[in-house]
């Protein structure tokens, strides 16, 4: 048994001697000069260290962004065919009218129930907020919402981010509860009730030339008493409804909540979706906008919205419903993603373009210094090919090794921050979450970072290599 | 014998006092003959806004309308006279379309509903408005009334209510009309959600094109009170407005003669 074992094994290496013989006197002759070969690793450990960690962070930025919408919006959202691209101008005309029976539809679906978290659904709405007892109102944008559901729709967290969902402040709140911006706050001159930052008193410029009122007006005005105010924060939000005639509900502000984004903090008013649902449908049957769907993991998105289309086609064929994933409704995810690509491949050539560099200026010395060597090989009847294969597998193998060290280097950086407790504020968004890098789980990027700055190496090395395999056998065994 | 005279006598009696019981839905016709004219008229109207107790914008125009033959709303065509900088803008009110046309730079352009909501543009309807065709009247009784003179006067209380929720701004209204003679003295304008919009003060009653009208309207505003409007309406006239007028089209060609 063991003899057969010892003939398999010197079979294999007498059938690829030639092989094994080149890669031990590459290894052999990259210990001939300790020093260059490590500064080149070195500068190759580097190298990879920059593209791998770049590259976690940007994966880390791309997962939270993903994180955060999918918090905000769900992955797939049910709407009105053309809502998305017109509806903005307005919304009462592109209402789901029926949405509960969808919602129990996409609930009790054997197919969707395991993939499903959240079906909600949703109310948006152009109106008025005005704090008429200031005299000072702005256009808005309402969101109505169901709150519990919201809740439930920040607790994903498929990425495994340290992070604690959002609180909402409507959640058990009362039903005549809103949220708004910061910037509507401001607008509305209620920054001391709701504690807004940045908020000074904005003194209303009177015309000091104007007449004043004549008196038996402002006797008939005061008949009518003061604009309806029990609390400073109760604000008006006037709308249209669905036949276009004026509503104006009484709500009570519960916070002031920042947005990040500015143009959305300025117009943000998040209130329950029965009070939206009245502004605008009044008595009549209450519809919706959208209904948000949030499943366990992203992938899933291509199979749920299979499902969800069948679904529609067999029993809601009439209500002319389109589905829209959450990168067509944030264009923002697709054109940070392809920065960050474009910057990841930007990276990837300038570091590179350095390994080039580094390598090809080290291949360049060695095959200088051993000039003699090579023109007393090519004597004794080694080829042209065997010279550059000598010299290019001596590149490779540094570049293995570069890139291997490199691999694990990174990998023990990025741990090393991970649970470093370092973090920041990422744009549009107000509160500080951790910085992680995630290499560990990013296979792809490893073994193409492996294997492009390996060959690259080798590449480097092959200009040089050519070079010296030309020479004339006679000046390179004369050469001093 | 006496006995047949008492029935007589009686029953006159009941029929009298069914006759001056009135009926809210004729009451409401009468009202809305009183403020509008029933064939096409052209009138000046005065705007003049008050805020917080201080003037803030006045506005003069020229307003050609004409009734619906169907007993709907009036459309109108109004042109801004004064001041210097508004003068030539157009506005085309048709039922529930509103258009703005601005000669200087010839652009005509849609005023949706929601742009509809704060500003002068949701006082026209008021004052406009002809009630009898999309409200169901009920009288709910009579009582003293203050009007927009600060006078108290003994007033029908009509509460109407929308009977289509298609075109009409407003699901109820309280309308205060005087008993001797039917004449709007004030009207209260309500949303869909029961808020008060808009309360209406009839005065200013003058004779125009035959009929007693009230010349001046008061609007004071629901959620802000303190916001005035006073529009005063003279210079009434018949005239025979042609259809072209009333078309979006036209705006950019028309002239007043």
């Amino acid at each position: 048994m063991k003899q057969k074992l010892t003939h398999a094994v010197r079979n294999l290496m007498r059938r690829h001697q030639r092989a094994l013989t080149t890669l031990v006197l590459a290894l052999r002759n990259l210990t001939r000069n300790r020093q260059r070969s490590l500064t080149t690793l070195l500068a190759m450990v580097v190298g990879v260290n920059a593209i791998l960690i770049f590259g976690g962070y940007s994966h880390d930025i791309t997962n939270e962004m993903q994180t955060d919408f999918v918090q905000r919006s769900g992955h797939l959202q049910i709407q009105r065919k053309g809502y998305f691209l017109y509806g903005s101008g307005n919304s009462a005309a592109y209402g789901i009218a029926g949405y509960e029976k969808l919602i129990a539809a996409l609930k009790n679906d054997p197919v969707l129930k395991p993939m499903v978290v959240v079906a909600t659904p949703t109310l948006q709405l152009g109106g008025i907020a005005g704090n008429f007892g200031a005299g000072v109102s702005r256009t808005v944008m309402v969101q109505g919402m169901v709150a519990q559901d919201q809740v439930q729709l920040r607790k994903w967290n498929d990425y495994g981010f340290p992070i604690a969902p959002r609180p909402l402040p409507l959640d058990g709140a009362d039903p005549q509860a809103i949220v708004i911006g910061e910037g509507v706050a401001r607008v509305l001159q209620l920054c001391a009730e709701l504690k807004v930052p940045m908020c000074d008193a904005q003194p209303k410029a009177a015309d000091p030339a104007a007449n004043d009122a004549p008196p038996d007006l402002a006797a008939l005005s005061a008949l009518e008493g003061p604009a309806v105010h029990n609390e400073a924060t109760r604000i008006e939000v006037l709308a249209t409804n669905v036949h276009g005639a004026p509503n104006v509900g009484s709500f009570t502000v519960v916070k002031a909540e920042q947005q990040g984004v500015k143009e959305l903090d300025d117009v943000y008013v998040a209130m329950h979706l029965p009070g939206a649902q009245r502004l605008v449908y009044g008595r009549e049957a209450p519809q919706v906008t959208a209904v948000i769907v949030q499943l366990r993991h992203t992938d899933q998105i291509a199979p749920a919205r299979a499902r969800i289309e069948q679904l529609l086609a067999k029993d809601f064929k009439d209500a002319k419903l389109d589905i829209l994933d959450f990168e067509t409704l944030n264009p923002y995810y697709g054109q940070t993603n392809r920065m960050f690509s474009a910057l990841f491949g930007f990276v990837f050539v300038l570091i590179g373009a350095i390994v080039i560099f580094v390598v090809s200026n080290t291949m360049s010395m060695t095959i200088y210094e051993r000039t003699v060597e090579i023109g007393t090989l090519r004597a004794i009847g080694q080829r042209r090919r065997g010279i550059e294969a000598l010299f290019i597998i001596e590149g490779a193998v540094l570049g293995m090794i570069g890139s291997a060290l490199g691999v694990v280097i990174a990998l023990v950086i990025s741990s090393a921050v991970n649970v470093s407790g370092l973090n920041w504020i990422p744009p549009s968004r107000v509160d500080p979450i951790p910085l992680t890098v995630r290499v560990w789980g990013e296979w792809g990027m490893m073994v193409l970072t492996f294997v492009g700055l390996t060959v690259v190496a080798a590449l480097s090395a092959w200009l040089p290599a050519k070079g010296a395999a030309k020479q004339p056998i006679v000046d390179a065994l004369r050469h001093v | 014998m006496f006995r047949k005279f008492a029935l007589i006598a009686c029953s006159l009696g009941l029929a009298a006092m069914a006759h001056a019981a009135a009926d809210p839905k004729a009451l409401l016709v009468a009202s809305d003959a009183i403020r509008n004219p029933t064939k096409s008229f052209v009138l000046t109207a005065t705007l003049i806004e008050y805020r917080a107790g201080k003037q803030t914008d006045t506005n003069t125009l020229a307003i050609y309308s004409k009734p619906d033959p169907a007993g709907g709303q009036y459309r109108t065509l109004v042109r801004f006279v004064a001041p210097a900088r508004e003068t030539g803008k157009l506005m085309l009110k048709n039922g529930n379309d509103l258009w703005f046309y601005d000669p200087s730079n010839q652009a005509s352009i849609r005023i949706s509903p929601e742009q509809r909501l704060l500003g002068q543009a949701s006082n026209g309807d008021v004052a406009t408005i002809n009630l009898a065709r999309d409200y169901r009247a009920q009288l709910t009784g009579e009582e003293d009334v203050t009007d927009g003179d600060r006078q108290t006067r003994h007033a029908h209380k009509l509460a109407l209510v929308a009977t289509t929720p298609e075109g009409v701004n407003y699901r109820r209204i309280d309308l205060w009309l005087d008993t001797r003679d039917a004449r709007p003295v004030k009207a209260k304008f309500y949303s869909d959600s029961d808020r008060l919009l808009k309360t209406a003060y009839y005065r200013r009653y003058r004779n125009e094109l035959g009929v007693e009208r009230p010349t001046e309207t008061v609007i004071i505003d629901g959620l802000d009170p303190s916001w005035v409007t006073v529009m005063r309406f003279d210079a009434y006239a018949w005239r025979d407005i042609p259809e072209t007028w009333l078309q979006r089209d036209y705006l950019s060609r028309f002239h007043p003669e």
